[in-house]
C-alpha cells in the first residue's frame, strides 16, 4: 500500500533490481513501481464473488444434509412406531384366528362369532393406520385439494362428537359449548371431520375415563376458533411443536397407543384450509387445542 | 390346574391370549398394568407371568424389576411389541426368563410357558 502525493491510498507493485559494475559491486538500485489499484480491486471482487458462492454451497449442501438427517430419522420413527403399532393388532388377529382354527368345535358359535367381529376390527383398526400414513403421503407430495361445500356447523359437530364417542367405546363426559352465529358456514368436510375427530380422540386417549372434556366452538369477524381441552397427562413444554411432525409423539405418551401421525395429519389439514393451530399444555394438568379456520 | 397371570393393557388382545391359555386348560387371570399385576400376584399366587411392556402406570421393565425383589423362581414371559435388541436384554437383565415378539403363534407362546412351569416345578423338586 502506498500514497499518492495527493494523499489518495493505492495499491504498490514495487520492484527492486540491483545494478553491479563490472566487478560485481553494487552500484546502485532501479526501482519500478507500479499502481495495480485497479487489478487488485477486481481481484478482490473475484474473491468476495467466490467466496460468497462458497457460501452458498455450503448453505446449499448443509440444508441437503438436514434434510437427508431428518429423512432418516422420520424412516426410523416410522419404522419403529409402524412396526409397534402394527404387531398389536396383528397379535389380536392371530391369536383369534388360531383359535378358531385350532378349538372350533370347543367355542360356541356366539364366541366364534366374538372373535371374527374382532378380526375385522383389528384389521379396520390397521387399514385407518395405512390410511393415515397414505395422507401424510399425499399431503406431503401436495396431492390434497380443498373441496368446499355447505355445513351446519353445529349439526357436523355433534354428529362428529357422537362418531368419536362410539369408537371411543367409552362414556365420556364431553362438554359442548357451541356459540357461532346461525347459518351455514363454507368448508371442506373432510378436512374439517380430520381436525376435529383428531382434536377429540386426543383428548379422549391422554385423559382419565372421569375427566371432563370441553368443546368451544365460536366465531369471530374472520375466522371460526375451535377450542378442545382436557384434564390429562400433558405434553412436555419442549414438545409443544415437534408433536405436530410425522410419527413424533410425546414422551410421556409411550403408554398409550398411538401412530404419532394424527397430530401432523390435523397440522396438515389445517394448513390446507389457511387456519392455524395452537396447543397451551402443562404436565399431569391437561392440554388445550386452539383451531382456527378463515370463513369462506 | 396351572396358573398364568397375564398382564396386558389392550383389552382385545388380553382376551385372546387368555382365551388360548384357558382353551389349553390353564387358569387365567388379566391385570392391565403393573400395579394391578402386583395387587393380584398374592391372592392369585400364579405359576407364572405373562406381561406386556409399554402399559400405562408401571410399565414391564419395573413389574419384572419388581417381582425378582419378591420371588426369584417364578417364571416371567415377557411377550411384547417393543423388539428391539436393548429391550431384550434390559428385560432378561431384569429377570424376565423368556421374551417373545408380537406377534407370534399361540401354540408357541403355551408351549414356551409349559417348558418354564416344568422347569421350575424341576428345580423346586
Amino acid at each position: 500500500m502506498n500514497y499518492k502525493k495527493n494523499g489518495e491510498e493505492f495499491w504498490n507493485n514495487f520492484a527492486l533490481v540491483p545494478v553491479m559494475d563490472k566487478d560485481k559491486r553494487l552500484t546502485h538500485c532501479v526501482s519500478i513501481q507500479r499502481d495495480v489499484t485497479s487489478r487488485r480491486q477486481q481481484d478482490e471482487t473475484t474473491r468476495k464473488r467466490l467466496e460468497l458462492l462458497v457460501e452458498e454451497r455450503t448453505r446449499e449442501l448443509n440444508e441437503a444434509l438436514r434434510k437427508e438427517k431428518d429423512l432418516v430419522e422420520l424412516k426410523s420413527r416410522f419404522v419403529s412406531i409402524a412396526s409397534h403399532e402394527f404387531r398389536t393388532p396383528l397379535s389380536t388377529i392371530g391369536f383369534a384366528a388360531e383359535s378358531i382354527r385350532n378349538y372350533f368345535h370347543k367355542l360356541t358359535t356366539e364366541e366364534i362369532k366374538a372373535k371374527l367381529r374382532k378380526i375385522e376390527d383389528q384389521a379396520s383398526h390397521m387399514t385407518n393406520l395405512l390410511e393415515d400414513v397414505l395422507t401424510v403421503g399425499k399431503s406431503d407430495a401436495g396431492k390434497i385439494k380443498v373441496h368446499l361445500v355447505s355445513l351446519d356447523l353445529r349439526e357436523f359437530i355433534e354428529s362428529l362428537i357422537e362418531e368419536t364417542r362410539t369408537i371411543a367405546k367409552i362414556k365420556r363426559k364431553i362438554s359442548f359449548v357451541y356459540s357461532c352465529a346461525p347459518g351455514n358456514i363454507n368448508a371442506d368436510d373432510k378436512l374439517f371431520r380430520n381436525v376435529f375427530t383428531n382434536l377429540l380422540t386426543n383428548a379422549i386417549k391422554f385423559s382419565s375415563p372421569e375427566s371432563v372434556i370441553r368443546v368451544l366452538v365460536s366465531d369471530r369477524e374472520k375466522d371460526i376458533l375451535i377450542e378442545v381441552a382436557d384434564e390429562g397427562i400433558g405434553i412436555e413444554e419442549n414438545e409443544l411443536t415437534s408433536i405436530f411432525e410425522s410419527f413424533q409423539r410425546g414422551s410421556n405418551a409411550s403408554a398409550v397407543p398411538g401412530s404419532g401421525l394424527g397430530l401432523s395429519i390435523l397440522k396438515k389439514a389445517v394448513e390446507l384450509m389457511n387456519g392455524s393451530i395452537e396447543v397451551k399444555s402443562l404436565i399431569g394438568k391437561g392440554s388445550t387445542f386452539k383451531v382456527r379456520i378463515p370463513k369462506r | 390346574m396351572k396358573r398364568v397371570l397375564l398382564v396386558e393393557d389392550t383389552i382385545e388382545l388380553a382376551e385372546e391370549i387368555a382365551d388360548i391359555f384357558r382353551l389349553e386348560g390353564y387358569h387365567v387371570t388379566t391385570a392391565s398394568n403393573g400395579t394391578d399385576a402386583l395387587d393380584r400376584l398374592r391372592e392369585f399366587n400364579p405359576d407364572i407371568i405373562v406381561t406386556d411392556l409399554l402399559m400405562p402406570g408401571m410399565d414391564g421393565f419395573k413389574l419384572v424389576e419388581k417381582i425378582r425383589t419378591l420371588s426369584s423362581t417364578i417364571p416371567i414371559v415377557i411377550l411384547s411389541a417393543k423388539t428391539a435388541e436393548s429391550d431384550i436384554s434390559l428385560g432378561k437383565a431384569l429377570g424376565a426368563n423368556a421374551f417373545v415378539r408380537k406377534p407370534c403363534k399361540g401354540t408357541d407362546l403355551v408351549s414356551i410357558v409349559a417348558k418354564l412351569i416344568q422347569n421350575n416345578g424341576i428345580a423346586k423338586t
